[in-house]
């Protein structure tokens, strides 16, 4: 029971598989019959009238005839049309040869009909039925139609259509790829087929529509249309190196000239590892095309991919004034940039913007968060990382790590330490985790936990500086100067290394400062 | 009068044959008879110069060969050269009765005392013997004392040379003899200081008192009498009273530019050269083609500045040589010289200003300093004070004041540096936390982490929905069923 409806209320349709109510006549979805006594074609069915096999998804029996949505048989119609149109034979004396005549007359004209009936235009019968609103029937008659002349083009095409309407995109796409081939001087049916692929959806559909293009252009090299659809769906298929063979292919039948391919040239090199080519045909672009916000956007993220994050920025930053189609995601990686450069308050704008571009993306939530942190809105950010660890999300560990961070600084060394087994408990066991432990075993008093925390943190990292900066500290309050200043000095060591002076300088003349003392005592 | 206007005529002849040569009073005796005359003079009132006496018997002092060279006729006919003293005294007093005035008096004392010396005529021997005698008997003889009587120099000096003679050829006899200065030498000396006295009481009297304007005096003489007297005061060395001296001689006479530049030359020559350069400057302004006068200003700016620049005192080293190269344009050193000081004026205000940049960096860095020791950030507090010592150490001594704010800067810094070490070990633990500032540029690694790919994937899909959508508009006709 659901909402006061019985189940029995709703029937499933046997045709296309969707719930429709049970007291409807025919399915709302497709207009298969749902009634009692209607034949619904299952895989490895027999034909209720003929008793030959049938499969799921057929139609019309094409043993006997019958109708399998509706269960009559097309030529007893015919005979029962024929059998309604004799008449009983007159008495009458006078009347008697007139009335044969008439009769006769009759009789022929009705044999005429029928004859005109059975031996006419079935695709247009078809039609004329799809006009009516009687696809399955209409299918039925194409299907025949398709039968008996496998080589009408029209009939395939109709077929296709009625396919297309009646939700079978994948059949109908073979209708349509069957007419191209009838015909290939016109090119309608590959894209009808294409757009039928593209109805399927999935990478069978990309499939299909890759495949269908193909045909097209080998058989209308001239269609520039069919290059760049083959072009971009080599692309969206993640088939970068017959992309860009795709778009060489196009360039030599003269289809893609100057910028007619867009970013799909640079974009395709990209994704195909071939950088230094990507940045020169984006260049070239974004030169051609100055407002084209693709160009400038593509072009920064060659850059990005290049390391040449300067540039990168440049380029991302101007291709959001012009509209790019990826504008979440070029927000993203520029407000990380910004971060990295310290410039919080852009980042933040950049982040607050790409959350409402891309909101699925939980990354770009945590990044937020940090933003907030970095910015120095602590409140905020502590709120914003809750959320995100509260998640399921990648970043769900990292920003507990991040909270506890925070609360240290605000002193909430309980909250702290909660919102580190939290981390915890989502599987987090980074070095940088270890050691915020660690700071929180020794604002609790507990300094050999504290120092079992980082010595932990340096086995699992020992090259993670913070983890000896602590390490260090600690010793250096527990008197044990030696070690203290050997952990310290490691710690320069490596900020030296990794070329960053973040805190160097003031750990450089404590370090000096204690050596210093030591001399001295 | 009329009958005795021969005699005189006759006098006066035979006193200017007999006009003296180094013949009078000794010195005791004309100091003696002049002290008295001024004592009598004053006492007479209207002109108190006893209380110049030291400038009186300055000028009587003066040697008579002096006189001599001054007045070469004062040999011949000292009667016309104490007249034209006398005029020259009597126009001179409308300026003021000063100082060189008294010091005139007493060179003119000293002339009547040589006027009126007895033995005029006598050989040089006895009369020598004589003076030097009576030098000896002046100090306590009683002189006689006189009504004062204005003087008529030609007149009256032949009646006293007639009363002079009366008994020197006795005294010369009684010399010759061996009296010496017992009979009639003893017993006419007073007489003869005091008539001595008279004259030279009585000429003073009329040099101070005369009310007639006195005539045959030039203005060269005037000028000539206004130029000694600048010079006698600029030797004394009084600039009070040369100054008054200056304004009343400025009455006397006006000042030429020629006046002016002797005036100069004589305070240059004694060391007083901002007055003498005034005065040069007096003189080019009224006569700027003095060019002799432009060379010793010259001269003296750039003799001046070259001594300043040797003491470092630039500015005013500068603007004595463009005070030289104003005076003669022309000048060899002068603005070579000029600019050489200002091209070090510049230099040192470069250096100033250098130094002064440091020690508002040091002083920057201080308080950083502090405001890092007041969050118990030691280290970093150190490092700033390291930073600020290194800056007060850029400053040296050559400016005074800067240099003392170095002193005071390095001496407070090295005390808080003492006093931070010792806090600095406690302070270890205020670190915590600061290690992470690398896990940012993580993390942002790592969310880029393909991200390019994502996007470039993003562009390509949408670009083939855009197509696909394309082509379904295109196609929508194609795909109705007719």
């Amino acid at each position: 029971m659901e909402g006061g409806r019985t189940v029995a209320e709703l029937t499933q349709c046997p045709f296309c598989g969707k719930e429709a109510p049970a007291g409807n006549r025919n399915c709302p979805h497709c207009g298969g019959p749902l009634k009692q006594g209607a034949i619904a074609p299952s895989p490895g069915k027999q034909c209720p009238n003929c008793r030959a096999e049938v499969q799921g998804g057929d139609i019309i029996c094409v043993a006997c005839g019958t109708n399998l949505l509706t269960g009559q048989r097309v030529a007893a119609t015919g005979e029962k049309k024929d059998r309604g149109a004799r008449s009983p034979f007159p008495v009458m004396a006078v009347l008697k040869w007139l009335a044969v005549g008439v009769c006769v007359t009759a009789l022929v004209a009705g044999l005429v009909l029928g004859a005109a009936w059975l031996l006419g235009d079935p695709v247009a019968k078809a039609r004329s039925q799809a006009a009516a609103g009687n696809i399955p029937e209409a299918l039925a008659t194409v299907q025949k139609a398709v039968e008996s002349r496998p080589n009408s083009r029209d009939a395939r095409i109709l077929q296709g259509k009625l396919l297309m309407q009646a939700g079978q995109p994948a059949r109908a796409a073979d209708a349509f790829e069957a007419a191209l081939k009838l015909d290939a001087k016109d090119p309608a049916p590959g894209y009808l087929a294409v757009l039928a692929a593209a109805k399927m959806g999935g990478e069978e559909g990309l499939r299909r529509q890759i495949a269908a293009l193909r045909e097209l252009v080998q058989l209308h090299p001239g269609e520039q249309k069919a290059w760049r659809l083959l072009v971009t769906a080599l692309g969206a298929a993640h088939d970068y190196g017959n992309q860009v063979s795709a778009i060489y292919d196009a360039g030599s039948a003269g289809m893609a000239t100057g910028i007619s391919m867009g970013v799909m040239p640079g974009v395709a090199r990209a994704l195909g590892n071939d950088l230094p080519a990507a940045e020169k045909a984006l260049r070239e672009l974004a030169a051609a095309a100055p407002d084209n916000g693709d160009a400038h956007a593509a072009l920064g993220l060659v850059l990005s991919l290049q390391g040449q994050g300067e540039q990168a920025a440049q380029a991302l930053q101007a291709s959001l004034d012009k509209n790019p189609t990826a504008p979440g995601r070029v927000r993203f990686l520029l407000s990380l940039y910004q971060l990295r450069n310290g410039a919080y308050e852009q980042a933040l704008s950049l982040l607050r913007q790409a959350r409402k571009d891309i909101p699925e993306d939980s990354r770009v939530a945590f990044f937020f968060a940090l933003a907030l942190q970095q910015a120095g809105l602590g409140d905020e950010a502590l709120t914003e990382f809750e959320r995100v660890s509260s998640g399921s999300g990648p970043y769900a560990a990292e920003a507990a790590v991040q909270m506890a961070t925070l609360l240290l600084k605000t002193d909430n060394v309980d909250r702290a330490a909660a919102a580190m087994r939290r981390a915890s408990e989502q599987g987090l066991a980074s070095a940088r985790m270890m050691t915020i432990q660690g700071i929180i075993h020794a604002k609790q008093e507990n300094p050999g936990e504290a120092e079992n925390a980082y010595r932990r943190a340096i086995q699992a990292d020992p090259d993670y500086a913070a983890a000896h900066l602590e390490l260090g500290l600690l010793q250096v309050g527990r008197n044990a100067l030696d070690e203290g200043v050997r952990e310290l000095e490691r710690f320069l060591e490596l900020r030296r290394a990794a070329g960053s002076d973040g805190n160097v300088n003031e750990i450089e003349v404590l370090v000096s400062q204690l050596k210093q003392t030591m001399q001295a005592s | 009068m009329r009958r005795t206007t021969p005699f005189l005529t006759v006098l006066a002849a035979a006193l200017v044959l007999a006009a003296p040569a180094a013949n009078a009073w000794g010195p005791r005796t004309q100091t003696a008879i002049v002290t008295t005359a001024a004592k009598l003079v004053s006492k007479a009132g209207n002109a108190p110069i006893s209380k110049m006496d030291e400038h009186i018997l300055a000028g009587v002092a003066l040697p008579l060969s002096e006189i001599t060279a001054r007045h070469p006729e004062f040999a011949t006919d000292p009667v016309s050269v104490i007249e034209q003293e006398m005029a020259l005294l009597s126009a001179a007093r409308r300026g003021r009765v000063d100082v060189y005035f008294a010091h005139r008096l007493g060179i003119l004392g000293k002339m009547i005392c040589a006027v009126t010396a007895p033995l005029a005529g006598a050989e040089v021997t006895w009369r020598n013997m004589y003076y030097a005698d009576a030098d000896n008997a002046i100090a306590g003889l009683r002189l006689k004392e006189f009504p004062r009587k204005e003087v008529d120099p030609k007149s009256y000096f032949v009646r006293l040379q007639g009363e002079m003679t009366l008994n020197s050829e006795l005294i010369e006899k009684q010399y010759k003899d061996g009296v010496g200065f017992k009979d009639v030498a003893a017993t006419t000396f007073p007489a003869d200081a005091s008539r001595s006295v008279a004259a030279v009481a009585d000429v003073w009297w009329t040099v101070l008192t005369s009310r007639t304007v006195p005539g045959g005096v030039s203005e060269a003489q005037l000028q000539e009498y206004v130029l000694a007297a600048q010079d006698y005061l600029i030797q004394r060395g009084n600039l009070q009273e040369l100054e008054a001296a200056v304004a009343a001689h400025r009455q006397l006479t006006p000042f030429t530019a020629d006046m002016d530049a002797r005036v100069g030359d004589m305070l240059l020559a004694a060391g007083y050269e901002d007055r003498a350069i005034a005065a040069y400057e007096t003189v080019l302004a009224a006569a700027p083609d003095r060019k002799d006068v432009a060379k010793k200003v010259a001269d003296y700016y750039v003799g001046k500045g070259n001594g300043l620049l040797q003491d470092g005192r630039l500015e005013d080293a500068r603007d004595a040589f463009a005070a030289a190269a104003k005076a003669n344009p022309l000048h060899p050193e002068a603005e070579a010289k000029r600019l050489e000081a200002e091209a070090q004026i510049t230099a040192r205000d470069g250096r100033q200003a250098a130094h002064r940049d440091a020690l508002s960096r040091a002083d920057e860095l201080r308080a950083m300093a502090e405001q890092e020791a007041a969050r118990s950030y030691y280290a970093e507090a150190i490092s700033f004070l390291q930073q600020a010592e290194a800056a007060y150490q850029e400053v040296t001594d050559e400016f005074p004041s800067e240099a003392q704010q170095r002193t005071r800067g390095l001496r407070d810094v090295r005390d808080l540096l003492n006093q931070w070490k010792q806090s600095l070990k406690g302070s270890a633990p205020t670190y915590s936390g600061r290690g992470f500032t690398e896990d940012l540029n993580s993390a942002v690694q790592a969310g880029m982490k393909g991200l390019e790919q994502e996007a470039l994937a993003e562009m390509a899909d949408k670009a083939h929905a855009a197509e696909i959508e394309r082509l379904t508009k295109e196609m929508q006709p194609q795909l109705a069923i007719p």
